[in-house]
């Protein structure tokens, strides 16, 4: 669980076990990640990772945490060398492969196949001035901008031919199947979650972002982010083990949103 | 206290609607009905197993005497079995008719709402001969019509007891007989025809056909 009253964003995060996996004994395999960074000229930048361990993975749950803690490190560490606006896409793909060779690597240590630290991964990391999104698998990340309605999808969750097909930080291949884009500037909201949401987030028959659920969803944290901002995170929980949330999905759900607070007004 | 309560997306699934017409004159009394009680309560999970078959089959009961709806239609996933009780008469046609009449109003409904829809099943089981008073006849010549109309696909079941020649009318596809009371097997079957239509490429308002493979009854039925 995740919650942090940095201004200028409000967070609400959770990563919370599907109704299919509570049944099989088998324990959440999704683990997130946020941080309020400084970049070199001191500006405040968000940055949120989303891993989704595979279940055919027996270290899903150390691989996505794994994941998800070095991806934070790594865009940390690199900004405190740069301002984020002069980061390019690009840099944040050399994060991922960051992340990536530390799963690699703890799967070398344990004598264990890649294959068994499989997991989805996604993040953003964001300023004022825009910011950068990065995935590979079946991840969701959405944002908007000030003044603007609805939430656009950053990139296309990746699919293979079937549901249950996608692609995996561990890949042979992961490096050509990795993504990233420009975030544009003035974003008031952004959002990453785990393919367990993808159901309850999205038209999935129009490949569309389902704009009621995120704008509900920034509306209950803006209205919680003077006073009880605290309880967000377990509120979050609270509404992704629920059985209005599991109905609609059984899988793992991961969601965390971040609400870019209202500026202060100036005291004359 | 903080409450997430977001609104999700509708369904906007192509539906496979499916009508149960379910004779529970009091000659279904005991096994019978314990074993068709049985059966039923299982649908809901067989077709659930089935993520995409859950929120596109929608099920809807209708039982007898009274004739009345036991249970309008509801995707899969939101579907759970009625306990049915025995008592009274065998007013077939009446029943057949309102189980049309259903499909005929649920369709409007896709309309309404544009969703697509595969054929809709009407599955008919009963263990006995309609009444005298119960006109039969025209429901059998409405269901056949519809039938070739391809507004509809019906399938009769005869539990042991039930006039065979009389279920023959009602549908183009010969009446299958209940062995041994296997009520059980009989909706695992149904839930797996199901699936599988579901799951076809062939969805539109225009009524396609069927699959051809809709046998695999013989674990519980013969012709």
């Amino acid at each position: 669980m995740t919650q942090k009253r940095a201004a200028p964003w409000c967070l609400a995060g959770a990563s919370v076990a599907g109704s299919s996996h509570t049944a099989g004994g088998v324990p959440c395999q999704d683990r997130h990640c946020t941080r309020i960074a400084e970049d070199r000229d001191g500006a405040a930048i968000l940055i949120i990772a989303v891993a989704d361990g595979a279940g055919s993975a027996s270290q899903a749950e150390a691989a996505a945490e794994l994941a998800v803690q070095s991806f934070v490190n790594a865009a940390s560490y690199a900004l405190k060398g740069m301002p984020l606006a002069s980061a390019s896409p690009d840099a944040g793909t050399d994060w991922m492969r960051a992340a990536r060779q530390s799963v690699l690597d703890a799967a070398a240590t344990s004598a264990l196949a890649p294959r068994d630290y499989a997991c989805t991964f996604a993040a953003c990391v964001v300023g004022t001035g825009g910011g950068l999104a990065v995935q590979i698998g079946d991840g969701v990340i959405v944002w908007r901008t000030a003044g603007q309605p609805g939430w656009t999808l950053a990139m296309q969750p990746q699919k293979g031919e079937y549901r249950n097909e996608t692609r995996f930080l561990t890949d042979a291949d992961a490096d050509a199947c990795m993504l990233s884009c420009q975030l544009p500037a003035g974003l008031s909201g952004v959002a990453v979650c785990s393919d367990g949401l993808e159901d309850l987030c999205m038209d999935r028959a129009a490949g569309t972002i389902f704009a009621p659920f995120f704008d509900a969803v920034s509306a209950t944290i803006l209205a919680a982010s003077e006073t009880q901002a605290d309880e967000l995170p377990t509120a979050m929980a609270r509404y992704l083990a629920s059985d209005a949330a599991n109905a609609v999905s059984d899988d793992d759900k991961t969601l965390v949103v971040a609400v870019r607070l209202p500026d202060q007004p100036v005291a004359p | 206290m903080i409450e997430f309560n977001p609104p999700t997306p509708e369904n906007r699934q192509p539906r496979c609607p499916c009508v149960l017409v379910l004779d529970t004159s009091y000659s279904m009394n005991g096994e019978p009905l314990a074993k068709l009680n049985a059966g039923i309560a299982g649908l809901p999970q067989d077709l659930r197993s089935d993520a995409l078959a859950s929120k596109r089959v929608e099920v809807a009961i209708v039982g007898f005497p009274p004739v009345r709806t036991l249970q309008d239609f509801v995707t899969a996933d939101q579907f759970s079995a009625p306990s049915l009780k025995a008592g009274g008469s065998t007013p077939l046609g009446a029943a057949v008719l309102h189980g049309l009449d259903m499909i005929e109003q649920r369709k409007a409904f896709y309309r309404d709402q544009h969703l697509e829809w595969f054929r809709p099943w009407l599955f008919l089981i009963t263990d006995g001969a309609p009444d005298p008073t119960d006109d039969w006849r025209r429901a059998a010549a409405a269901a056949k019509q519809a039938e070739e109309m391809r507004k509809v696909a019906v399938f009769a079941v005869a539990v042991p007891g039930a006039d065979v020649g009389v279920l023959a009318q009602f549908s183009r596809n010969k009446p299958l007989t209940l062995v041994d009371l296997r009520f059980r097997e009989m909706f695992q079957w149904l839930s797996r025809s199901l699936r599988t239509v579901s799951r076809s490429n062939a969805h539109t308002g225009g009524d396609p056909d069927l699959p051809q493979d809709l046998s695999g009854f013989g674990a519980w039925g013969r012709p």
